[in-house]
């Protein structure tokens, strides 16, 4: 059985998902308060409202940008049984086997990463640098490839928590 | 002599004809001018009262908004924590633990089953975060957090409305923006998140405790105060 992962609606969905609970929130929040408060400040409840909201929104849109121009355009094939990994870039393509990567640094919000509780819309966005032996390297956003947990020996998994899990400085080696 | 005390200020005033008849054995004036004298202070201190009694009420309106303010939402924030609690308890104990005995394993996209030589081969290894399956319940969990961190946040909004239109004080204000970035900053220190939780719900029980307990301590001080003033004036006959 091979997998073949792309940017996918679903992909989206899965990452993005949390902001929801968000409008949900900041969007009734101006009625309740117009309920409590009375109506003459309404203008002011949702002004403040929607710039909290986005606090909360903008460093979510910027991360999902920033993940998608990453991988637009890419396709991702992983067979399990062989432990083949074959990933398409601008018509180019990279074969390997799991044996021959050198090192995967797993970058991970701490809620991720622990486990435990997501406190950021962000939370679930992470990416990972991948390096072959051969000295490609390449970036893996969660939008193409949800989680980036391959089988390989434990000792060339780098774990990075992140509060914020922008790529930052990130660089790919496409061409050797 | 029949005490009458309409408004309900007894001590204040006896208070007050105590310091007279201490002003008048000490300057010799006479029980006219003593009337005078009690009515031109018992007006001013009407005025002072009235001032006092304006600043108590505001603040007793203050105080019971404030009481009032932010219920539903601290309440609703608590019992979300709460919940959030239990089920990422249940999640990491017990679902995930259960899963993975049955062979499930976190895949690239999504969760995938064990099934022969894989199963005998990788079945008794010991489960990490990496291999940890993902549930439906933890993915539940997980966002009731965030549902956590939107409900500060629109506690936090409501507030600050609460403090632009006079309802609750500065101070109050101080105290939950506080209490609610300390809970949030502790749950964000490395995937902290019971602490911050029970962080919240300390501040929480502490300042409903606080307007429960304040108002019984006040009014003993009070009393403590008035009988020690009093004492005092006895003292000076």
């Amino acid at each position: 059985m091979t997998y073949k992962l792309k940017i996918t609606l679903n992909h989206h969905f899965k990452n993005i998902w949390p902001i929801f609970i968000a409008v949900i929130g900041f969007s009734l929040m101006p009625i309740y308060l117009n309920y409590k408060y009375g109506s003459e400040d309404l203008h002011l409840y949702i002004k403040v409202c929607f710039f909290s909201f986005l606090v909360f929104f903008i460093p979510q849109l910027v991360i999902h940008l920033a993940y998608y121009w990453a991988n637009r355009g890419r396709v991702f094939y992983y067979a399990p049984d062989e432990r083949r990994v074959k990933i398409e870039i601008n018509n180019r393509t990279y074969k390997f086997i799991l044996d021959d990567i050198e090192w995967i640094e797993r970058n991970k919000s701490f809620a991720l990463a622990a486990d435990w509780y997501q406190w950021m819309p962000w939370d679930n966005y992470n990416y990972s640098v991948l390096r072959v032996k051969t000295g490609e390297q390449f970036v893996i956003t969660s939008l193409l490839v949800p989680n980036m947990d391959l089988p390989i020996d434990e000792s060339k998994i780098r774990l990075r928590k992140r509060f914020y899990c922008y790529p930052f400085g990130v660089n790919e080696v496409l061409e050797i | 002599m029949r005490y009458i005390d309409p408004d309900g200020r007894g001590p204040e005033e006896a208070m007050l004809r105590a310091q007279l008849w201490h002003m008048r054995n000490m300057t010799g004036i006479s029980e006219e001018e003593q009337d005078e004298a009690l009515w031109e202070s018992g007006d001013t201190d009407a005025s002072a009262n009235t001032d006092k009694n304006e600043d108590d009420s505001s603040k007793k309106k203050k105080k019971a908004d404030s009481e009032g303010n932010n219920l539903y939402l601290d309440e609703i924030g608590i019992f979300l924590g709460s919940v959030e609690l239990g089920v990422n308890s249940w999640d990491k104990y017990i679902s995930t633990p259960s899963l993975y005995r049955q062979g499930f394993r976190r895949g690239i996209n999504g969760n995938y089953l064990l099934t022969g030589r894989n199963l005998s081969l990788f079945s008794q290894e010991i489960m990490t975060s990496n291999t940890a399956p993902i549930t439906t319940l933890g993915r539940f969990g997980k966002g009731l957090g965030f549902g956590g961190t939107t409900f500060g946040a629109l506690s936090a909004i409501d507030n600050g409305i609460a403090l632009h239109k006079g309802k609750i004080s500065i101070s109050r204000f101080g105290y939950r923006i506080t209490g609610g970035g300390v809970s949030l900053g502790l749950s964000l220190m490395k995937g902290g998140g019971p602490l911050g939780f029970l962080v919240g719900a300390e501040v929480y029980s502490f300042e409903k405790g606080y307007d429960k307990i304040a108002p019984q301590v006040q009014s003993s001080f009070d009393q403590f105060y008035r009988a020690l003033i009093n004492g005092w004036l006895n003292q000076q006959r």
